[in-house]
């Protein structure tokens, strides 16, 4: 069954053949049945938008739910770039990764109904989060504001 | 004899939106439509195209709307001036008694809205704003959340985006500023996308889950398009807000070019529960077909609309239907919801009431756009 890594690489591979042009936008929906790992996966998810995105990431804003389990992630690049960096409490259907991938001139989604149509789960494993990325996300989960980038990266 | 019970004055003709509401009343059994109309200060241009659809429809046009509203035979006032003009004249068409059909969104200013809002209640007439409240995934959607099986839904992602418009034009390189108020809702060759698409997710947030917004952050940094570069006018936003139990809510709205999808845009919504997921998807469920026919490709650039936002303009360069993805279902117009509305003596359920929240809420995310900063609703008066 395809890892979490494979579809991270599918994408890169996809964004650096430039058929979507330049990314602009990208949404990306992590779902995960340990409230806890949300930060981490939420660091993770934001290393991996950036990397495709390819600006430097200047702004992170988060939304949290009072109950901790629902995080959204509102990036703003150097660039001009946005994303949406969702991490949702909850069973994982398929890999548990929602998709959408906007570039100027075109687009790439996948989705539940694009992963594989099994009960078995998915390799979510990852490179460790980067310290400086997951410090930022949880200042910006407690704070509940949006933060600057200053020197992180 | 006619079976028609509702006369139908539509205010402003074409290129609007009017031009496929005008299309769904007059295609319903229980209307007659009056007359094209609209405010007698209008520039050349505007009464030419009002002129041009009232020719259209077989109707007459009617220079002076409040010549128009005098007329007993008119009971529905469809309300597409352009979103400057809007909030007066549903106010005057309110005041004279009418049944409101208001294109969206409502307007562009909080105190119109209001003014909206009091003008309907002291009338006593019935409102509806154009939304997706009345297409059939929608309303499954509501019914998925009524029947308890997600449990409480804590979370709710959506996204409206319109494949429509000349990809990879925009000059990129660098944030969009946002400036508040918005202003230069709708341009020729532009519109306030955060506005004109958010107006659908936004509403349909609060329908479905019958709560207000509190807060929103939205950021309106970047473009996908020349036109809308060119206007200082945003073509795509996105939104983090919370409601007022705490209910998380993301929205993408906004424009994304005509080859991006094979379909009219991606239009969808993930809601998360304290006991399951789901996403319901206006494109789901659905047959897809693949033949030798030829690809479809995006039609010639009208100058007289680039971006695809009228009927009228779409036809005028031919504009071929996707046919990839085939639909299982079809949606009942929103015109035949406001008049089944009417027919059972209710209010719709995106009343001016609940439009006016919608703008309040786009109203908070531009400030917050211009701002980077969370604005927490309600806005001050």
């Amino acid at each position: 069954m395809p890892s979490l890594a494979e579809l991270h690489r599918a994408v890169a591979a996809t964004v650096a053949s430039k058929r979507l042009g330049t990314v602009v936008f990208v949404r990306y929906t992590v779902q995960d049945a340990d409230v806890k790992a949300a930060p981490v996966r939420l660091a993770q998810s934001t290393a991996v938008v950036r990397d495709w995105i390819g600006q430097k990431l200047d702004r992170l804003a988060a939304t949290v739910h009072p109950d901790g389990g629902q995080v959204a992630l509102t990036l703003q690049f150097a660039e001009g770039a946005t994303a949406l960096v969702s991490f949702a409490k909850g069973k994982p259907r398929g890999d548990g990764v929602d998709l959408l991938v906007l570039g100027n001139r075109g687009s790439l989604t996948h989705d539940a109904g694009h992963a594989e149509l099994s009960d078995e789960l998915t390799d979510t494993a990852l490179p460790a989060a980067e310290p400086g990325l997951l410090a930022w996300v949880e200042r910006a989960m407690k704070s509940g504001k949006p933060e600057a980038a200053g020197d992180r990266p | 004899m006619s079976e028609a019970k509702y006369g139908v004055l539509l205010v402003t003709g074409g290129h609007t939106h009017q031009e496929n509401y005008a299309v769904a009343f007059a295609a319903d059994k229980r209307c007659k439509l009056i007359a094209v109309t609209d405010e007698p200060d209008v520039d050349k241009r505007r009464r030419e195209l009002n002129e041009r659809l009232a020719r259209a429809l077989g109707v007459p046009h009617i220079a002076d709307i409040a010549e128009a509203l005098k007329r007993k035979d008119v009971d529905v006032v469809s309300v597409c001036a352009e979103p400057e003009r809007r909030g007066g004249i549903a106010v005057r068409c309110a005041e004279a008694g009418k049944h409101l059909y208001l294109d969206k969104s409502l307007c562009p200013k909080l105190s119109e809205a209001d003014a909206i809002v009091a003008a309907v209640k002291k009338a006593g007439v019935k409102s509806h704003m154009f939304s997706f409240i009345s297409q059939s995934w929608a309303r499954h959607t509501k019914k998925l959340i009524e029947s308890g099986k997600l449990g409480k839904v804590v979370a709710l992602h959506a996204d409206a985006c319109f494949a429509k418009g000349k990809t990879g034009t925009a000059k990129l390189g660098k944030p969009r500023k946002e400036e508040y108020p918005p202003a230069r809702h709708q341009l020729v060759e532009a519109k306030r996308e955060l506005d004109n698409v958010g107006v659908y997710p936004i509403t349909l947030a609060r329908w479905l889950t019958g709560k207000a917004f509190r807060t929103v952050h939205a950021v309106t940094a970047n473009y996908f398009f020349a036109e809308h570069q060119k206007h200082d006018v945003e073509d795509f936003g996105l939104l983090s807000a919370t409601l007022e139990d705490g209910t998380l809510v993301t929205v993408t709205a906004g424009r994304y070019g005509w080859t991006t999808h094979p379909a009219g845009g991606v239009n969808r919504i993930t809601l998360v529960g304290t006991d399951g997921t789901a996403t319901l998807d206006a494109n789901r469920p659905r047959l897809e077909v693949y033949t030798d026919e030829q690809p479809w490709l995006p039609p010639n650039v009208n100058p007289e609309d680039p971006m695809g936002f009228w009927q009228s303009t779409q036809d005028a360069v031919h504009v071929r239907p996707k046919k990839t993805w085939v639909p299982l279902t079809a949606s009942a117009t929103d015109a035949a919801y406001f008049l089944d509305r009417l027919d059972a003596g209710k209010d719709s359920e995106m009343s001016a009431t609940d439009a006016a929240a919608g703008t309040e809420v786009l109203l908070a995310a531009y400030r917050s756009a211009e701002t980077g900063e969370v604005v927490t609703l309600p806005l001050p008066r």
